[in-house]
């Protein structure tokens, strides 16, 4: 694992915040060291979801008064899938869930990719689990890896599992290049198994992945017990 | 009317001023553009908003 795709990695999440098409258009970053960039990440994630705090708290109030069927149809029409997803966090979880049965699938993959998980953790985790696997599936699609790599710290493991084997290969290694949480990155690989775990990464190449694969493979190896460290 | 921003995060100390002044202003961009789909959002959802609600959410929210 090298500095230089650490950076790449926070690189390709801060562009995705931003709303940047053109990657390139950050490619001055790759010189920054990813800690500096993680800190800036998370700083601007505060900034972009606290703005207008009040004027969206007032309106997760006022959704109260509406049925859950007239929100979804609102959501899905009008306000769109990033306010939605800002509105997520400050709705009841149990009634967030509720107006979710409602959205389509496409619509949800759009309104995840927009959604801050650290700010509705319960929310996500009270979606079935045959929901997060179709919307995991059309996100993949979408080519949202940097913010499918926000979830999996809040998926369960069952989700999880099944999201993993709903994924390409080549998906899986985007999404495990730019997740959070290293601890869950040993984990994925103990689910996909050995086999999977090789083929993933001796295909990426094909796929031009080659510096994603080595990245991943460093921080797994980074996460194996050395000798004397116990079993 | 755009509204000042007053509290962009201090960009990583190790990027040089121009880099800095890029990635501020790609972020102040940012902002506003939500800004901006916030309000158009909001508008467009009072119109579908039954009816006899609208007066009652209109005072909640304050707009």
């Amino acid at each position: 694992m090298s500095r230089k795709s650490e950076s790449r990695a926070e690189t390709a999440k801060l562009g995705r915040l931003l709303g940047l098409d053109d990657q390139q258009q950050l490619a001055f970053l790759l010189k920054v060291p990813a800690a500096e960039l993680s800190e800036y990440r998370l700083a601007v994630t505060d900034l972009l979801y606290d703005d207008d705090h009040e004027l969206l708290e007032r309106t997760a109030e006022a959704a109260r008064l509406l049925p859950a069927r007239t929100l979804a149809s609102i959501g899905e029409t009008a306000l769109g899938p990033l306010i939605c997803a800002r509105l997520t966090g400050l709705l009841d979880p149990h009634r967030a869930v509720e107006i979710s049965a409602h959205f389509d699938v496409d619509f949800l993959a759009l309104l995840a990719a927009e959604l801050d998980p650290r700010r509705a953790a319960e929310v996500v985790a009270a979606i079935a689990a045959d929901t997060v696997v179709a919307v995991t599936v059309a996100m993949a699609a979408n080519g949202e890896h940097v913010a499918m790599g926000r979830f999996v710290a809040y998926l369960d493991d069952i989700a999880l599992a099944l999201c993993l084997k709903a994924l390409s290969d080549e998906d899986l290694l985007q999404v495990a290049f730019v997740m959070e949480g290293q601890q869950r990155l040993g984990f994925i690989f103990e689910l996909i198994g050995p086999e999977r775990a090789k083929r993933m990464l001796a295909s990426a190449p094909a796929h031009g992945l080659v510096e994603e694969a080595k990245h991943v493979a460093g921080q797994l190896s980074g996460l194996r017990p050395k000798r004397g460290e116990g079993a | 009317m755009t509204r000042p921003i007053d509290h962009i995060p201090s960009p990583p100390p190790s990027l040089d001023s121009a880099g800095s002044a890029e990635l501020t202003a790609l972020t102040e961009q940012a902002l506003q553009l939500r800004r901006r789909e916030l309000e158009l959002a909001i508008e467009k959802a009072f119109g579908q908003i039954p009816r006899p609600l609208r007066g009652v959410v209109h005072r909640m929210l304050g707009v």
